[in-house]
């Protein structure tokens, strides 16, 4: 069963961008959805449960802050790892996220290596002759 | 480290305030999302159509920054990043905002790395109007395809 990621963003090129990382580092089999804004993000998990979801910070509608805490406070999706990937998630910001839940900041612009560093558990795990989520 | 109200005024005098820390960012995002080398320059883009984005720095300075490209240099760094060529001008709009995004908040990281900030969402703009307060412009050449601009606007009137 492939992995189930998330890429939660406004920007069609970020979206692009964090998928093209993704896959270079190995998550190529993986299965991708996207979503512009929290509030969009909460709709297509509810429906279909992600395994992984990288999230921005600055987005209409709802941010990647509140929708963090949203998730995090759902007992039915609270355990989904959340990597927030934002230009404003500097280190100020950083230790709020991770009290909040969130599994790593990770600051724009990032490297495949950096963002390999962050998921490389789920790269071995996707590896895994026994795939992921079963 | 640049206190709270003079991010761009602690190196007054300077024609370009804090320029290396401006080089590395606007280096790094090309290398890193384009894999395009972004030089400082001097020289200053000729006259063309350009694509330009804004967004605004909310907290904790108000202040205000632009990005522009000529738009055969945008549609360029938009087939780099994307890796395709059937692009779109939404695309390549979109493009400019996410790169705007990112130097802006790598900048702020880099000067304040401590101190949270909030930004807006960047849009797309007809022209660079800077408003009041002092401008600083910084010329980047872009793999020696064209020039891209980078205004930092002051918030000093």
């Amino acid at each position: 069963m492939p992995m189930r990621i998330l890429i939660v963003d406004d920007t069609t090129t970020a979206r692009i961008f964090a998928k093209k990382c993704l896959t270079n580092i190995g998550l190529h089999d993986a299965e991708f959805m996207q979503a512009v804004h929290g509030i969009d993000a909460l709709e297509k998990i509810r429906e279909t449960p992600p395994d992984l979801i990288l999230t921005d910070l600055m987005m209409p509608e709802m941010d990647g802050e509140t929708f963090l805490k949203t998730l995090k406070e759902d007992p039915d999706l609270q355990h989904i790892p959340v990597l927030v990937v934002s230009s404003a998630g500097n280190m100020a910001r950083r230790d709020a996220l991770l009290a909040m839940g969130a599994l790593d900041v990770l600051p724009k612009p990032f490297s495949t290596t950096e963002i390999y560093d962050v998921l490389k558990s789920f790269v071995q795990a996707e590896e895994d002759d026994d795939g992921w989520g079963e | 480290m640049a206190g709270e109200s003079d991010l761009f005024f602690i190196e007054q005098g300077k024609k370009r305030p804090h320029e290396e820390a401006v080089a590395r960012v606007v280096g790094s995002t090309f290398e890193k999302m384009g894999f395009m080398e972004a030089r400082l320059t001097d020289e200053e883009p000729p006259p063309s159509n350009s694509i330009t984005t804004v967004m605004e720095i909310l907290s904790p300075v108000q202040t205000r920054m632009f990005f522009s490209a000529p738009e055969h240099l945008g549609w360029s760094i938009a087939e780099n990043l994307y890796g395709l060529e059937d692009l779109t001008m939404e695309a390549v709009g979109d493009m400019m905002k996410e790169l705007l995004n990112t130097i802006t908040g790598g900048l702020l990281s880099e000067l304040m790395p401590d101190t949270p900030f909030t930004l807006s969402i960047p849009t797309l703009c007809e022209d660079t109007q800077a408003g009041v307060g002092k401008t600083f412009v910084y010329h980047f050449n872009i793999d020696n395809k064209g020039i891209v601009t980078m205004i930092l606007c002051g918030n000093d009137p």
